[in-house]
């Protein structure tokens, strides 16, 4: 790694404490170094995002709040309580199924009946 | 960076899940990255608006540098969507900038060799309408964004992603899949590259 490249990242604040110290005392004895860390500073300055950048990150934005993915960010906790009162709605409304009678149904009632009617009297048994 | 989120789906959960929307709707006021990144994987799309506010002006700078003014949005938008359609996925081993610049600038070196961007350095000066009525400083400006984008890719996507979206070497070596000491070296080299371009046109950089 040559001094320039470390002058490089000199202006990026990525040299450790003792590449930054060897920089320094460096830059403090060579004229022609500081000249080209002007000039990687100057250039780093001018480097920046634009009016253009932002002016299209502005629309790209725009675009995206229309997204079929953003209309479904915006509108799903909306949908929970509705879809909530519906699955509510559903279970207590549903119509309850007429029971079906099971033969030993029909055996109780059957058996209900007989003793509702109680004792056969003399008459009948003559 | 690390996100704590209430997976646990209990009536505890949802619980917490409710404390954390009050939280990411004042991390989306203070820009909290990390909340509003978790906010924005649960589908709030303020969370991702103001993510996609952040970032696009310089995923859009560093992506026009790459492919050209005329493709560089759809790259942007398209990468945006990407990641956001994948943000379930997103862990946070990385920074969110390294995944959100990861994915546009797999998308700029998809779309292959570039078409020249932009008339060579001579030709952009000599065509200006004259200096009396364009400012020096605008001239000088274009005339640099101009030797930048004649940088071949190497030297023009490491130095745009340490000058247009300020990431740090050891992210940029994420993002590109290099070592740290090679994106020392290629910025270097790239800003000398420049340098020699600019002077070579006879602009003073």
């Amino acid at each position: 790694m040559t001094m320039r490249d470390q002058l490089s990242a000199y202006v990026d604040g990525e040299l450790t404490p003792e590449e930054l110290a060897a920089v320094e005392a460096a830059l403090a004895q060579d004229p022609e170094l500081r000249a080209e860390l002007n000039a990687f500073k100057r250039l780093s300055n001018e480097l920046r995002v634009d009016e253009a950048d932002r002016a299209a990150a502005d629309v790209i934005r725009a675009r995206l709040r229309r997204s079929p993915r953003s209309r479904w960010g915006a509108w799903w906790p909306a949908l929970v309580p509705v879809v909530t009162g519906v699955v509510v709605a559903v279970v207590l409304l549903w119509p309850t199924p007429a029971p079906t009678l099971t033969s030993a149904d029909l055996f109780g009632q059957y058996s209900e009946a007989v003793l509702s009617l109680g004792e056969p009297s003399e008459e009948l048994n003559q | 960076m690390t996100i704590s989120l209430p997976l646990r789906r209990g009536p505890t959960g949802w619980w917490v899940l409710l404390t954390r929307l009050r939280f990411w709707r004042q991390a989306r006021d203070e820009g909290d990255e990390a909340q509003l990144v978790a906010a924005a994987k649960y589908g709030d799309p303020d969370a991702f608006d103001a993510l996609v506010e952040r970032y696009a002006p310089r995923l859009h700078a560093v992506a026009r540098r790459m492919v050209g003014d005329d493709l560089a949005a759809d790259v942007v938008q398209d990468g945006l969507l990407a990641a956001f359609k994948s943000l379930r996925n997103y862990r946070g081993a990385a920074s969110f900038s390294t995944y959100l610049h990861t994915i546009v600038i797999n998308r700029c070196r998809r779309l292959g060799p570039k078409q020249p961007q932009h008339l060579p350095l001579r030709e952009v000066a000599g065509n200006r309408p004259g200096p009396h009525e364009v400012l020096e400083a605008n001239i000088v400006r274009e005339q640099i964004d101009s030797a930048f984008r004649a940088l071949p890719d190497e030297f023009r996507e490491t130095l745009g992603l340490r000058e247009y979206s300020g990431l740090s070497y050891s992210e940029i070596a994420e993002v590109l899949g290099l070592q740290e000491g090679t994106v020392k070296s290629r910025i270097a080299r790239a800003r000398r590259l420049l340098k020699a371009a600019l002077e070579s046109a006879g602009v003073r950089p």
